[in-house]
């Protein structure tokens, strides 16, 4: 037995198929990525900061 | 056709979910477990003995076992800010923060070193508060002495922000700062209050890297009477349980027998850690796709060389000019920023990752080392990379080898392979320190 299958719906399902996947990748992992890239740059550029002090206000070599 | 890419884009899409739901599951499994290791370091002792085998990262679990003590004092201190305001439900703690505040800048100019029994003492004046006494069906305590560890903790959690006292170099990832310097002398507490010289304060950790050079076996004669023994006995007592001593050693024996005792964790480290959890897959995803963008610049600069030499027919040198030179010289240099990308990347996904380390917990100090199981429990602990690696200068003694080339007027030599020296023509004095004539000088 054929079965007609209708090019355009079936690209449209796919279509919203794909975004649905899309959003869900990107509310799984973009915003998570996100969170923890900002963090750790903002905690580097503590830490760099931190060291460029150090190294500027050490006692002068003798 | 339409319908093949959107199959493709779907399987794309797919792979895509798979990774994120693979990686975040996998990190949080990570995550999960680096907490578990610090509550389960948090019922560990106070006193905490490193040791293990010649470069096997006994410093690096150092580090990773600071930072977790450290999120365990944070803790601490939210909670006893949290236990005295339960406690004392009458005060409006808003008023009694903004009279800390103002006494700590103001008149006590952000001194490091604060009496804060008599702080305390001004807050119970300002507030008007008595000096009763509070039970709560067990304990009975006095408020002064509540307000007292109250302004302490608002103090180093506000103020100080600074946890760890080391010998050698350490940087904390958590408060973002220089460790302070750790006198070991500080240890011996008879002699610190004679010379008074004690500037350890309370909610901190003590790292002692390197113990057997302070604390070495031989020395134990020097330790007698000087109050090292009773510091390290009633250690929480002294802190009131805030303050954790971690002690690194490569070999456990050489330490001073009646500090050895006195250990309540002997951790012991035989395997090198293992780097988890660097997205190794995205990682090579990455990598093939910059390998191919390098493919495709080649080329693209290959075609670009070819025309030239073509459209200028002769050889280079006859205009002044290297073609070949510039076509290698584009080559290796996107080929090199490419390399820099590469690193960066690796690096990156690297810091993302967990340290595993597999540490053997002895009961008893004189066990350690033993294979039989009944005498220590095995712990994996997890720290984040970042907490153990770059916070430290892993050779933190190389400068000894500086200040020794820096004095020494020898330079090396090479050696003639086919000279002798006479072997029984030493040097006077040589084996007994030139106090007798050498009994091999067969001159």
């Amino acid at each position: 037995m054929m079965v007609e299958v209708n090019l355009t719906n079936l690209i449209l399902i796919n279509a919203v198929i794909i975004l649905a996947i899309l959003f869900m990748a990107w509310f799984l992992m973009i915003r998570k990525v996100n969170r923890y890239v900002n963090d750790r740059i903002r905690k580097d550029e503590i830490m760099i900061n931190v060291h460029a002090e150090a190294l500027e206000n050490r006692p002068n070599d003798e | 056709m339409m319908t093949l890419i959107t199959f493709i884009l779907a399987l794309i899409c797919f792979f895509t979910l798979l990774f994120s739901i693979k990686y975040i599951l996998k990190s949080s499994y990570y995550l999960i477990r680096h907490s578990a290791t610090v509550y389960d370091l948090s019922k560990k002792g106070f006193l905490i003995s490193i040791s293990g085998l010649v470069k096997v990262g006994k410093t690096t679990i150092s580090k990773g076992i600071s930072h977790a003590y450290e999120r365990d004092i944070l803790n601490k201190l939210q909670n006893k800010l949290h236990e005295t305001k339960v406690l004392l439900q009458k005060v409006n703690f808003n008023d009694v923060d903004k009279f800390i505040d103002d006494r700590l800048t103001d008149s006590l100019n952000n001194a490091l070193k604060i009496n804060f029994k008599s702080l305390a003492e001004e807050v119970l004046e300002k507030f008007e508060l008595n000096d009763s006494l509070i039970h709560d069906f067990i304990n009975i305590k006095r408020i002064i002495i509540v307000i007292e560890e109250y302004v302490e903790a608002y103090f180093y959690l506000y103020y100080k922000y600074n946890f760890v006292y080391s010998n050698t170099k350490h940087y904390s990832r958590i408060t973002g700062k220089f460790n302070q310097v750790y006198d070991v002398n500080n240890q011996q507490i008879f002699n610190s209050y004679l010379k008074k010289s004690f500037d350890l304060d309370r909610y901190s950790v003590e790292l002692i890297d390197e113990a057997s050079d302070n604390d070495s076996a031989m020395k134990w004669r020097e330790m007698e009477d000087t109050g090292s023994k009773e510091y390290r006995r009633k250690y929480a007592h002294i802190y009131k349980e805030t303050n954790r001593l971690i002690s690194i050693k490569q070999d456990s024996s050489d330490e001073v027998k009646k500090y050895r005792n006195l250990y309540h964790s002997n951790f012991y480290l035989d395997h090198k850690p293992l780097l988890r959890n660097t997205f190794s897959a995205v990682r090579k995803i990455i990598f093939k796709f910059i390998d191919f963008k390098v493919f495709i610049f080649n080329i693209k600069e290959w075609f670009k060389y070819k025309l030239k030499r073509k459209k200028n027919h002769l050889d280079n040198e006859a205009y002044g000019y290297d073609y070949e030179k510039e076509y290698n010289y584009n080559k290796s240099n996107y080929q090199r920023k490419m390399d820099t990308k590469k690193y960066y990347y690796e690096m990156f996904f690297k810091s993302c990752g967990y340290l595993v380390f597999q540490v053997k917990d002895y009961y008893k100090e004189d066990d350690i080392g033993s294979r039989s199981s009944d005498t220590f429990e095995e712990t994996i602990m997890y720290f984040p990379v970042i907490e153990c690696w770059g916070t430290f200068d892993h050779t933190e003694f190389s400068y000894l080898y500086d200040e020794l080339h820096d004095v020494s007027e020898k330079q090396p030599k090479t050696a003639n392979y086919y000279l002798h020296e006479n072997y029984f023509e030493r040097k006077e004095g040589d084996n007994d320190g030139g106090s007798e004539p050498n009994k091999f000088n067969f001159n």
